[in-house]
């Protein structure tokens, strides 16, 4: 228990995440995490979300280990990267924080989000629950593994999903 | 809507070219080489109207697969062209389309989007219905006459018409529409060489399917799919920065080769040699060496059953389709099927699967599934930039000064079949495919063709 990250660390940690995202400084988001780390978005269908997986059935929009975080940021920073380019306004809104010890010295964080996007004229709302595994790697705060889980059933409002979560 | 100011330009003395068009839609000059098509096509009410009663409900249309409904009873509520319905297996296993709608006062019957039921409920009134559409009871003690549904009148509404051609299965709203397998046509080459490629097991619909609202008419959907023209600009963050180190593959560039055209009845098809990984079966090294003896063993499988030649094709080719009027199948990554319908004139419903075969080793899975969200997801590295583009499209098709929208690419260069512009073999960078569909969509829209 004492390895548990407390939680106005692991807060602080998520809102400068959030900030990252917000300012579209990706090129440092990846950094966030460890080498074997996943970034994962459950899909609108998916059965048990908390505890799917991808090899399950289509329960993801994304399912990303490190090569594919690193190009997803690499990706969305790039003029042809004509779904967010000119990039899109967003604002990563997280709170009720939940901090509890997870297995091999990792901290389960699990935390609430809303994220509004506006591209052009049209503005889109993302919410639902972040799931994740911190560890402490050298000193530093890392991500272990992310999981957004959706509250939606369709993308009916949103038709895709370009930004980061 | 037929008119001849739109057959324009005509050659003398080449009769033996393609008739058409026949509504204003379309505009055709022979001499020039020009395809086109109005802007209004795409953003117009009456052209919205038209396709609901032509389009929608003239053509077979994709319910779902047989997977989906595998036992006795099971079912999956499902929108098809605006209608909700019931995809379901009766008590002996009989498959069926009715209406979700109950019979009394038409609330939606059942809000599961799938399970296993002998019957359904109304939750308003109590009536109850068997899997077989059949009224079982009103929930009154008194106030019908015993014999009140003896003209059946009170069943569920069955569509017209349901049918399968290897497990996939269609309806059609119109009573006297032709039967699937003829509709389908030479389509059906490229649904078996998807059926086959799962051998003895099977293909199954992998569950958690996609559902998504985009801006732009539908039929940018229909062009797109079948469009490898727009692949190496639009897609060049997937194909020059991601693909090549997924792919071992830096020089994509020269892999757009292949073949694109059309068969009758306005299906289309555009087949690549794209150097892609695929799941059946040509391995690469982004897979992992996990599934390499996976991948080359159903190759090996392919030969044994079908020969070099076809295994060849089946597991090196990438074949996107278009089934007309709106199901589009893509074997290539991955193999996906989507069904695509007008929302509103601005905006497309989609609904998209991905298939695997039945039993398939999980690092196979794992390989089929990963693939999908790289490209064709919703949140993948290469459709939400189509995406973009509809929404694009959505907003300039009203005003846009350049109202005849063009699809000329490669005209003079197709080989047409029986003189039927829908028949077509074409290159697989040109616009032949988009003609055959567009012909077709002219002919059913226009009442020339009524598919009986």
């Amino acid at each position: 228990m004492t390895n548990t990250i407390p939680r106005n660390e692991a807060e602080e940690f998520l809102i400068a995440e959030a900030e990252i995202l917000d300012d579209w400084r990706l090129h440092e988001w990846p950094k966030l995490f460890t080498a074997d780390a996943v970034y994962e978005v459950t899909g609108p269908g998916a059965i048990n979300p908390a505890t799917a997986k991808p090899e399950d059935g289509l329960n993801f929009l994304i399912a990303d280990k490190y090569d594919r975080i690193y190009a997803r940021a690499t990706r969305l920073m790039k003029e042809k990267t004509h779904c967010e380019y000119p990039h899109s306004k967003t604002r990563h809104m997280v709170s009720n924080f939940r901090v509890s010890a997870g297995d091999g010295g990792e901290t389960n964080v699990k935390a609430n989000f809303t994220i509004w996007r506006t591209k052009e004229n049209k503005t889109s709302v993302y919410m639902g629950e972040y799931h994740y595994k911190l560890v402490r790697e050298d000193g530093q705060l890392r991500i272990k593994a992310k999981r957004c889980i959706l509250d939606l059933n369709s993308l009916y409002d949103q038709g895709r999903l370009t930004i980061i979560l | 809507m037929n008119s001849v100011s739109a057959r324009i330009a005509r050659v003398p003395g080449t009769e033996t070219r393609p008739s058409g068009p026949n509504t204003d839609y379309i505009r055709i000059d022979e001499v020039k080489g020009r395809f086109e098509v109005d802007q209004k096509a795409f953003c117009d009410e009456a052209a919205f109207k038209q396709e609901r009663d032509t389009i929608f409900s003239k053509c077979w249309l994709m319910i779902g697969h047989d997977s989906e409904i595998p036992q006795p009873k099971d079912f999956i509520a499902r929108n098809v062209a605006g209608y909700d319905l019931i995809f379901n297996r009766d008590r002996e296993g009989k498959v069926h389309a009715f209406y979700n709608y109950c019979t009394h006062r038409a609330p939606i019957l059942t809000v599961h989007e799938r399970g296993n039921a002998g019957t359904f409920t109304c939750p308003y009134h109590g009536w109850v219905f068997g899997a077989d559409g059949s009224l079982k009871d009103h929930g009154a003690a008194y106030g019908y006459d015993e014999d009140f549904n003896a003209d059946r009148r009170y069943d569920l509404q069955a569509v017209p018409r349901i049918e399968q051609y290897r497990g996939f299965w269609f309806i059609n709203f119109n009573p006297k529409a032709m039967d699937l397998a003829t509709y389908l046509g030479r389509a059906r080459e490229i649904f078996d060489i998807m059926v086959d490629q799962a051998g003895d097991a099977g293909l199954e619909v992998i569950r958690g399917e996609q559902h998504l609202v985009n801006g732009g008419n539908w039929k940018v959907i229909t062009d797109n799919f079948v469009d490898m023209y727009h692949g190496p600009s639009l897609h060049t963050s997937y194909f020059n920065d991601y693909a090549p180190s997924r792919t071992q593959n830096a020089d994509v560039g020269s892999g757009f080769v292949g073949g694109s055209g059309g068969f009758e009845n306005g299906h289309n098809y555009a087949i690549s040699r794209i150097g892609l990984g695929r799941p059946v079966a040509k391995w690469i090294p982004a897979f992992g060496e996990e599934s390499k003896p996976l991948i080359e063993a159903k190759m090996q499988e392919l030969i044994d059953r079908f020969g070099p030649e076809r295994a060849e094709v089946m597991a090196t080719h990438n074949r996107n389709m278009v089934v007309f009027p709106n199901l589009i199948i893509t074997d290539n990554v991955s193999l996906n099927i989507r069904t695509v319908f007008p929302e509103t004139v601005d905006t497309f419903r989609m609904n998209i699967f991905t298939l695997g075969i039945k039993g398939e080793p999980d690092a196979i899975r794992d390989v089929r599934l990963r693939n999908h969200l790289s490209f064709v997801g919703p949140a993948g590295f290469a459709h939400p930039d189509d995406f973009e583009i509809f929404d694009l499209q959505r907003q300039a098709y009203h005003t846009t000064p350049h109202k005849w929208l063009d699809y000329s690419k490669g005209m003079r260069q197709d080989k047409i079949i029986d003189n039927d512009r829908r028949k077509v073999d074409g290159q697989l960078l040109n616009e032949s495919q988009q003609r055959a569909w567009w012909t077709q969509w002219d002919r059913v829209i226009s009442g020339v063709e009524r598919l009986e």
